[in-house]
């Protein structure tokens, strides 16, 4: 017994001796001290009788019976609700994106840049479109024939 | 017959739900009780056990394994039980609302006692018992709720010290710390009674 421990050293160990909680050591210095010490096995007696006080409620069938019930109504629930909602969208989004993906695989064109030809005929375009910037008049628009007819002459 | 809890999980991760139904009717009533006596109510603990179990068949994919599903499961629902008390707790100070029973001398507590075999024959008996059971459940309700669900998860489901540590994210010396302290302020409570 180790003669230097005192009494309120045990008192933490006494609760965990009586839940099997303390280690063999432990547990063997502590019996031997009970053995000696009539203060702390009055100690343990009283912290013993308060833990066998104790008794837990225990739930009746009808009252397990619904929580069960109630759990797996919202497990059911979540299950018709996916199936019926959420399943068909999902269905159809993932066919959109299917066919997405087909139609960029097999289309004749890319995205890529333009060929060098498109270019230069775009730029010539640009500058005839600059051009117009002489006919500022609608009249002269409406009067083209006119004018052709008069270059003929 | 008892069905390796392992093929259930198994069984209800795939999607049958009849599996998880014997799990839940396996814990139901000790969740049930463990609930009901950190709340003090029993709507309290119909609300939180079936959220925790729902949560549970939800996250079944998240859950590896590495500890039984009993310790993953009372982790779940211990963290919805301190969450209702907290939130209970700032709505009490805040807006000085009450909880059900508080203070209240005839509140049927979540604590029981051994009945009497022959009440009638000893009526003195039956009003020892029912003050027993009162300084019991005033006891318990006075507990700090981390202290409240150590206690009842190793007096109450009869769980190990390190699994409580594992449900409450602890240290196992805190875990023993939360014990002894609860068991010594219920001692203190109920002087005069045991």
């Amino acid at each position: 017994m180790d003669e230097t421990r005192f009494c309120s050293d045990y008192k933490d160990s006494l609760v965990l001796y009586i839940y099997g909680e303390l280690g063999p050591a432990e547990a063997e210095q502590l019996k031997a001290h009970l053995a000696a010490c009539a203060a702390c096995r009055a100690e343990q007696e009283s912290l013993a009788r308060t833990i066998g006080a104790v008794r837990f409620y225990v739930p009746t069938r009808a009252e397990t019976t619904r929580a069960v019930s109630g759990v797996m109504d919202r497990i059911g629930h979540t299950r018709r609700y996916f199936a019926r909602k959420l399943a068909p969208a999902f269905v159809a989004a993932a066919v959109l994106a299917s066919a997405l993906v087909l139609t960029m695989q097999w289309m004749p064109f890319s995205f890529g840049e333009p060929p060098t030809g498109q270019v230069l005929m775009a730029k010539a375009d640009l500058d005839t479109l600059e051009n117009y910037e002489v006919v500022k008049d609608l009249d002269v628009l409406e009067n083209l024939d006119t004018i052709d007819g008069m270059e003929e002459l | 017959m008892h069905i390796d809890e392992s093929k259930l999980i198994e069984s209800a991760r795939s999607g049958d739900a009849g599996a998880f139904e014997v799990i839940i009717n396996r814990y139901m009533p000790k969740a049930l009780a463990y609930a009901r006596q950190m709340t003090g109510n029993e709507e309290d603990a119909q609300d939180l056990v079936q959220d925790a179990f729902f949560k549970a068949y939800r996250s079944l994919d998240g859950f590896k394994g590495d500890s039984g599903f009993y310790t993953w499961f009372y982790r779940l629902l211990t963290n919805l039980c301190l969450d209702r008390l907290r939130k209970a707790a700032f709505l009490k100070t805040v807006f000085f609302f009450r909880s059900a029973g508080e203070d209240d001398e005839n509140y049927e507590g979540p604590l029981d006692w051994a009945p009497d075999e022959h009440p009638a024959s000893n009526p003195g008996r039956v009003l020892e018992q029912k003050e027993l059971k009162g300084a019991l459940n005033k006891a318990l309700r006075s507990l700090p709720d981390r202290q409240r669900a150590v206690f009842l998860l190793r007096h109450g489901e009869g769980m190990k010290l390190a699994d409580i540590a594992g449900v409450l994210g602890i240290s196992e010396g805190a875990v023993k710390s939360h014990l002894v302290r609860a068991v010594a302020a219920m001692q203190k409570s109920m002087k005069g009674y045991v």
